[in-house]
């Protein structure tokens, strides 16, 4: 999962970046609200966290230009301006979520692992069930007939992200892109490791190989 | 004295100034004429009684052996006892009296020609001329008399006649004046009730189509208003900056305190989250205080059938469960409450409401004659004890409550109702829950003033 973080505290992005990369999402982090604007069209991004109060632009116009251009990416809204007013006129500027500062970090997890279900489709449940695979978020396990395995932080990532799209041909490009920020190397062998540890511990037909086009997350019920 | 030296009111002050100014005019002009009139009278009395002394001296005829007094020539007056005419004729040593005189005595005359007033017989006023003729080879001197009395008499009945169509006059003005007075005051009546508009929040300035002597005050108040306004929203407007600048750094200790290193140590961790959440807490209520639309000044009603399915969308989202939520809104008018504080007012509501409730909340809007009735219900666990229920909405002890987890989060609410005057109540609900009840006066602001009338 790409994350785009725009803040302009640097003291808060510090503290967030580390928490928010442990999560497994892979964080860009912007200061100026105008970088932010080019950003979300040039990077594939899978979810945008944005303070509205940034340096030289209102991060609500920022969001009706994205909205304005037709970009769907689930953005939530980070801000100390937090009155009620304020959140709904944030929500229909087409805000997804929209969280008031101050925030307690899980806050801000549980709120971004929600918005990312959400812009998925997936429903609300406090675990993520694809196909009999059923994914701890929270514990960053899975759960394979009925019992628990454990994985490492890339796996997690990679697996996320095949069962938010189950069925969908993935390239490794595609995966490089959405699993690693900009500082990364994207190497695809990573990937391909990591595909093989996942097949080690969850059956070999969890991810299908497509020859010349990628991967598809096929779960255990086939 | 006491009246003079009010100056409470302009009126009294204005009827005394009458008063005084016509009542001194009235005495001027009853004065002046009595003494013109003095005047004329004399002057006529003392030509009427010098052509009288003339014809008393033609009635004086020789006879064959002596001189006598031709009766038939003098006035009928003269022989009708104390008639108010009178003379008397000395020549030689001869004294003739008029029959009128009965038996008094005429005052004695100095000099000749001169006028002279005296008491007369009965009481009356006489004026008196003595004249000498040579006639008949003999110095006559005559002397005669007039009552001017009734003439005085009739001159004071006409002063009586004046003085009384004066007072009436004087009491018809101060009358008039009144009225008039009360039509010139009423712009200031209107002015008032402007103002109390303003107080309540309807009107942002006073009309400036008074009186000419009212438009510089009310220019005046206007410019006042306006810097006042305009002093007040920068000093909210630099709370509201040192509240928004406060939360950022807030946010940033709330992500240090869930550092590995604090979490290890969790007594000095709930310690500092103790401290945290007082912190935000009253940097929040402050900042709802100050950007309540009372005193932002902006003005759009709230919409229930428009803004509250937006309050339950965003709750939705903020909230990891979906609720049935049921709206029963009666007169969906437009409530001219300010969108800004209802919106404050329902969001926290509906939030806390989230917070508790099993599957189901309710809310209700509605119209009653005297106020505007809002009820939030759920199926939550609620508050069985009613000395509980009222323990939750005393002051103080909310913050201590929110920490352990009992928070109802209804400090903002508070705040806004009474802003309002409103009442806010805490019940049993019939869904099984709580049940929060507000009820906002519709004449805002007139109750604030005090004095409807």
């Amino acid at each position: 999962m790409r994350l785009l973080l725009v803040e302009d505290s640097v003291a808060l992005a510090d503290e967030l970046l580390p928490r928010l990369r442990a999560e497994g999402y892979a964080c860009d982090w912007l200061v100026d609200g105008r970088d932010a604007r080019r950003a979300a069209f040039d990077e594939n991004y899978d979810v945008v966290v944005l303070d509205l109060g940034l340096p030289g632009v209102n991060g609500l116009d920022i969001l009706r230009e994205w909205r304005d251009a037709s970009l769907r990416l689930p953005v939530l809204v980070l801000t100390a301006r937090n009155s009620w007013s304020e959140r709904i006129e944030g929500l229909n500027a087409g805000a997804d979520d929209y969280l008031g500062k101050p925030f307690h970090p899980d806050e801000l997890v549980l709120r971004l692992r929600a918005l990312i279900r959400r812009s998925h489709g997936s429903g609300a449940a406090p675990l993520l069930k694809v196909n009999g695979v059923v994914l701890d978020e929270a514990r960053q396990c899975v759960e394979v007939n009925g019992r628990d395995a454990s994985l490492t932080g890339g796996e997690f990532a990679l697996l996320r992200y095949f069962m938010l799209h189950p069925g969908r041909v993935l390239s490794r490009w595609q995966l490089a892109e959405h699993l690693y920020d900009l500082e990364s190397e994207r190497n695809s062998n990573v990937i391909e490791v990591h595909i093989s540890h996942l097949r080690d511990k969850l059956g070999k037909g969890i991810i299908e190989t497509r020859r010349g086009q990628g991967y598809v997350f096929r779960g255990l019920t086939e | 004295m006491r009246l003079l030296s009010s100056a409470s009111s302009l009126k009294r002050q204005l009827a005394i100034a009458t008063l005084v100014v016509l009542t001194l005019l009235g005495v001027l002009v009853a004065g002046g004429a009595s003494l013109l009139f003095e005047r004329i009278q004399a002057r006529v009395m003392e030509s009427r009684i010098e052509a009288d002394a003339e014809r008393v001296l033609a009635a004086v005829r020789r006879g064959p052996d002596a001189l006598y007094l031709d009766q038939t020539r003098l006035d009928a007056a003269y022989s009708r006892p104390l008639s108010g005419q009178y003379f008397v004729i000395h020549f030689n040593d001869t004294k003739w009296r008029s029959r009128s005189l009965w038996d008094s005595e005429l005052p004695a005359v100095g000099t000749a020609d001169a006028f002279v007033r005296a008491p007369g017989p009965g009481g009356q006023q006489l004026l008196l001329t003595t004249k000498e003729f040579y006639r008949f080879g003999q110095r006559f001197s005559i002397t005669v008399a007039s009552d001017y009395g009734p003439l005085v008499k009739e001159f004071r009945r006409g002063l009586y006649t004046f003085t009384v169509l004066w007072v009436a006059a004087l009491g018809a003005a101060l009358l008039a004046m009144n009225l008039w007075l009360g039509r010139a005051l009423r712009p200031l009546a209107e002015a008032r009730r402007q103002v109390a508009e303003i107080q309540a929040g309807t009107r942002q300035s006073l009309d400036d189509d008074a009186p000419i002597e009212l438009a510089p005050l009310i220019r005046q108040v206007n410019a006042l208003l306006a810097e006042t306004h305009h002093a007040l929203s920068r000093s909210r407007q630099a709370m509201g900056n040192l509240g928004h600048a406060l939360k950022t750094p807030l946010a940033v200790l709330y992500t240090l305190v869930d550092r590995e290193e604090i979490r290890a140590n969790s007594e000095l961790r709930d310690a500092l989250l103790l401290q945290l959440q007082q912190l935000s807490q009253r940097v929040g209520r402050e900042l709802g205080q100050t950007q309540g639309a009372a005193a932002s000044g902006t003005r759009e009603p709230f919409v229930a059938s428009r803004d509250l399915p937006a309050v339950i969308d965003a709750l939705r989202r903020a909230h990891h469960r979906n609720l049935r939520v049921e709206l029963v809104l009666k007169d969906d008018e437009r409530w001219p409450l300010e969108r800004v504080d209802l919106l404050e007012v329902m969001g926290n509501l509906l939030d806390n409401a989230w917070k508790w409730a099993n599957s189901h909340i309710q809310v209700k809007m509605e119209t009653e004659p005297d106020n505007w009735l809002i009820q939030v219900d759920d199926d939550g666990p609620g508050i069985a004890d009613p000395a509980q229920r009222q323990r939750a909405l005393q002051r103080g002890l909310r913050l201590d409550e929110s920490v352990a987890g009992q928070g109802l989060g209804l400090a903002i609410v508070r705040d806004v109702v009474e802003a309002y005057h409103g009442k806010l109540t805490l019940g049993h609900s019939v869904l099984g829950g709580l049940s929060v009840c507000i009820r906002l006066p519709r004449q805002r602001g007139l109750a604030k003033s005090g004095d409807p009338g």
